[in-house]
């Protein structure tokens, strides 16, 4: 059986020091130790951004993309080659600003990959500009002097509302509960969504607090009605698994029709 | 070759498309020929739209120009058509009673005569006067009823038997019409037709066969104008030879999917035309610099933004050879003809699957659409490979020590690229510059080697014997050099020539980019003048071809207009007189 650490390549993270993506990273190889798959039969998918590098620190194979279109780069790579564990991850800004209609569609599709966001509610890899996630008053980024003065998106509930099947949340300082949901969301057949609160401590060193704001909620519940009632009370710090309710995954097999000789139809 | 051509409007709703459809394979069943091109305003239901249908002895990729017979349902919105359906003294003009008054754009002194279609069909029990129309027409083309009887059943085959028997009474009523009042004019011919096999087909629809046959098992799809139907008919074949379709959430997710899918070694496109393209750019460019197989297939329209989108132009040149960012070398290929969409779209595929990149190619409304009769067409032989884990592991010798090199600086620039599943070869694919170890790197040498390398893993193809296709004759003083849909109308123009004593070559450049200047050089250096044509405003063909140093006349306009040969013909006569 392998180790997490086999399942790390050889490349330095280029990550800052105190980042949470580096906690992120030894969960993924936790959960894929416990998972005891290959190595090569897992790819890793990503957008840009600094949590957007982490599959070149994965000993899997990977696919670095552009921004925000992780999710469609592993949907057809699942839909082309379903025996693969795919894993799509990227950030905040990645994912809900210029990846969000993607999100939202593969909520809805429900192609049977997992979804990892890690949140840290800033643009790290520009230097600190406000993400969809930042605080409606977070005055630190000189694009937004007054702080971006628009209500942040809510992940999760906005997961649930476009059929999601599987949500949670993680915190990036509680690596070992990370890779437990990380394993639940593999094993999950489906569209499965984990946002991970993984703080950023060069633009929001504040964030280093979290650590003492999150909270385990054993609320994990089939029912979206309950998923929502919880979500929409949440405080954004709630961790573990939210909702769990599989439902048909993408494509759903049909009775084969027609022939396969594709040239018939052209005949007079 | 005798050929005819005749048009047919009509509002949204009455029908002239479906008429048109039914007409050309009715006639086809005889052993006619023929080629139909629809054109629509933008609303696409409601509107007016026209169908227009050369017919002749032999296959036809084009059309002659001016209209021999005009079959109006309702002349709603007709001035909308006046520039495609360019009417002559001698044109006949049969409308239906109820079409409704008569523009005063038709000139004095056409035959015009009104016949009442929609009151046959009413006293039949039915509202499908173009239906009354159709087996009037295709009498006198010589179609018996059982082959109007079989168009009209293919047709309507979704619909009620009941349905189908009632538009068969009225097809044979319309012929009963016909033979009563007879349209005043011969009838083409077809040529000792012994029953062969006849397809019917749009080129979007070969291009999608092309495909295909040549491997593809993923499709990503975004319906746009006039691309939706290649996707269409794929939709309903792919899942039949084991592969998938996916409608994505817009362009941008299109094309990533088919990367996705091209990057796990499953041959992958996508389709779109000019703004579905333009969105694509920013990925196209990750499939360059991943090196990520890619068919991206543009069936170009009129115009930026919503322009004319119903309508052909071949204006998306610039975008498809210069729109990406940075240093992306890639392929870019045109289809040639209706027919060739079938070529072309194979030898896209199993060149993006060989050389592990882009691969962009050229339609337009009117290859896309167009409904052509032809002979069956050959298998390409044309194959990409579907690369699976369990192949052998790239050989050890492309391994440096432990570490699989995906992006090797090889001779031909392709490197071995190994397919997730694939054990001791895992690496990331990225679009961030890299080492040939496949990891990131800012280095300007890494950066140099990389683009050296995607560039020269292309240069052979501008060797081979695919690049183009061309009509050489003896004696030449002339070429014509055209790319896309103008190739088979350049034919017909060389046609026209000869008839005049003027002989003249016809080249069509199916490969674009990187461009096959030897060919092209070695063709232009045979004659004393050459003549570029094509159709978009700013001569974009042209002045790419300058960039190479060539020198020649250049003949350009924009769409949607379709060229005729005359239109050719009439420029090389004035090379002549300068």
């Amino acid at each position: 059986m392998l180790k997490a650490k086999d399942y790390k390549s050889d490349v330095k993270p280029i990550w800052c020091p105190g980042c949470g993506h580096y906690s992120v990273l030894n969960a993924i190889t936790k959960a894929f130790s416990a998972l005891e798959q290959a190595p090569e039969s897992s790819v890793l998918v990503s957008g840009i951004g600094c949590s957007s590098r982490l599959p070149a620190y994965v000993n899997s194979y990977g696919f670095h993309g552009v921004h925000g279109r992780a999710l469609p780069v592993a949907a057809g790579l699942k839909v082309a080659r379903p025996e693969l564990n795919v894993i799509a991850l990227g950030g905040d800004g990645d994912g809900f600003s210029i990846g969000g209609n993607h999100f939202i569609h593969a909520c809805r599709r429900n192609v049977n990959i997992v979804y990892v966001v890690m949140d840290n509610e800033v643009y790290g890899m520009t230097k600190g500009q406000a993400s969809p996630t930042t605080p409606e008053h977070w005055d630190h980024s000189k694009l937004t002097p007054h702080g971006p003065e628009v209500r942040p998106f809510q992940p999760c509930a906005i997961a649930l509302a476009a059929g999601a099947s599987f949500i949670a949340r993680g915190h990036s300082g509680d690596p070992n509960g990370l890779a437990k949901i990380l394993y639940d969301a593999v094993q999950h057949p489906g569209f499965a969504f984990v946002q991970v609160l993984s703080q950023c401590v060069t633009f929001c060193p504040e964030q280093a607090q979290w650590k003492d704001i999150v909270h385990l909620e054993e609320v994990c519940t089939a029912d979206p009605v309950a998923a929502a009632n919880f979500l929409h009370g949440d405080d954004g710090f709630a961790k573990g698994v939210f909702y769990r309710n599989p439902r048909p995954v993408w494509p759903v097999t049909h009775e084969q029709q027609g022939s396969s000789d594709i040239r018939r139809g052209f005949a007079l | 070759m005798k050929t005819l051509t005749l048009a047919m409007t009509g509002s949204g709703g009455t029908g002239v498309v479906a008429l048109g459809e039914m007409l050309l394979r009715s006639a086809a069943r005889t052993g006619l020929f023929g080629i139909l091109c629809k054109t629509f305003g933008p609303q696409i239901r409601g509107g007016e739209s026209a169908a227009i249908i050369r017919f002749g002895p032999r296959p036809l990729a084009s059309f002659g120009g001016e209209i021999d017979l005009l079959l109006v349902l309702d002349w709603t919105n007709f001035q909308r058509f006046a520039d495609e359906i360019p009417l002559k003294p001698s044109t006949v003009v049969i409308g239906d009673t109820a079409a409704g008054a008569r523009p005063a754009s038709i000139p004095e002194g056409l035959s015009v005569a009104s016949l009442d279609f929609t009151g046959l069909a009413q006293k039949m029990g039915s509202t499908h006067s173009n239906i009354a129309l159709l087996g009037y027409v295709a009498a006198w083309l010589g179609c018996d009823s059982a082959q109007v009887a079989a168009s009209v059943e293919q047709r309507l085959h979704k619909h009620s038997e009941d349905t189908i028997a009632l538009a068969q009474q009225v097809a044979l009523a319309g012929a009963e019409l016909a033979g009563t009042t007879p349209i005043p004019i011969e009838p083409p011919m077809a040529e000792q037709y012994q029953g062969e096999e006849r397809w019917l087909a749009t080129g979007n629809q070969l291009a999608g066969l092309g495909a295909l046959e040549a491997g593809v098992r993923f499709v990503a799809a975004y319906p746009i104008t006039p691309a939706s139907d290649a996707l269409e008919w794929m939709a309903g074949k792919i899942e039949s030879v084991g592969g998938h379709l996916m409608q994505a959430e817009d362009e941008l997710a299109a094309v990533n999917m088919a990367i996705g899918a091209g990057y796990g070694g499953v041959p992958a496109m996508t389709a779109t035309s000019g703004p579905g393209l333009a969105l694509m750019s920013e990925a196209m460019g990750l499939a360059v610099a991943s090196e990520t197989p890619l068919v991206v297939l543009n069936v170009m329209r009129g115009g930026p933004s919503t322009g004319i989108p119903t309508k052909a132009e071949q204006s998306d040149f610039n975008l498809a050879v210069y729109g990406l960012h940075g240093d992306a070398p890639h392929v870019v290929m045109s289809a040639l003809s209706v027919e060739d969409c079938h070529h072309v779209m194979a030898w896209a595929t199993q060149v993006a699957s060989e050389r592990q990149t882009l691969v962009i190619v050229l339609s337009d409304q009117f290859l896309g659409q167009s409904i052509q009769v032809l002979a069956p067409l050959p298998t390409t032989g044309f194959k990409a490979a579907l690369l699976s884990p369990e192949a052998e592991p790239p050989e050890s010798s492309q391994m440096q020590g432990e570490r699989y090199f995906r992006y090797l600086n090889t001779d031909s620039g392709v490197s071995p690229m190994a397919v997730p599943g694939q054990a001791g070869t895992a690496y990331t694919a990225d679009g961030l510059e890299h080492s040939q170890a496949a990891i990131p790197s800012p280095k300007a040498a890494d950066h140099e080697l990389q683009l050296d390398k995607r560039e020269r893993k292309l240069q052979s193809l501008a060797d081979s014997d695919q690049w183009g296709l061309q009509s050489i004759l003896p004696n030449a003083r002339v070429l014509v050099l055209c790319w896309g849909s103008l190739y088979p109308i350049a034919l017909e123009a060389q046609r026209l020539l000869q008839d005049q004593g003027v002989i003249v070559n016809v080249v069509g450049v199916r490969l674009l980019s990187p461009l096959p200047l030897e060919f092209i050089q070695q063709s232009m250096d045979a004659v004393d003048q050459v003549l570029v044509v094509e159709q978009n405003h700013l001569g974009q063909f042209a002045r790419y071809l300058r960039s190479f140093g060539l020198s020649f006349v250049s003949y350009h306009r924009p769409g949607p207009r379709l060229f005729t040969p005359v239109e050719i013909l009439q420029q090389v006569e004035g090379l002549n007189r300068a």
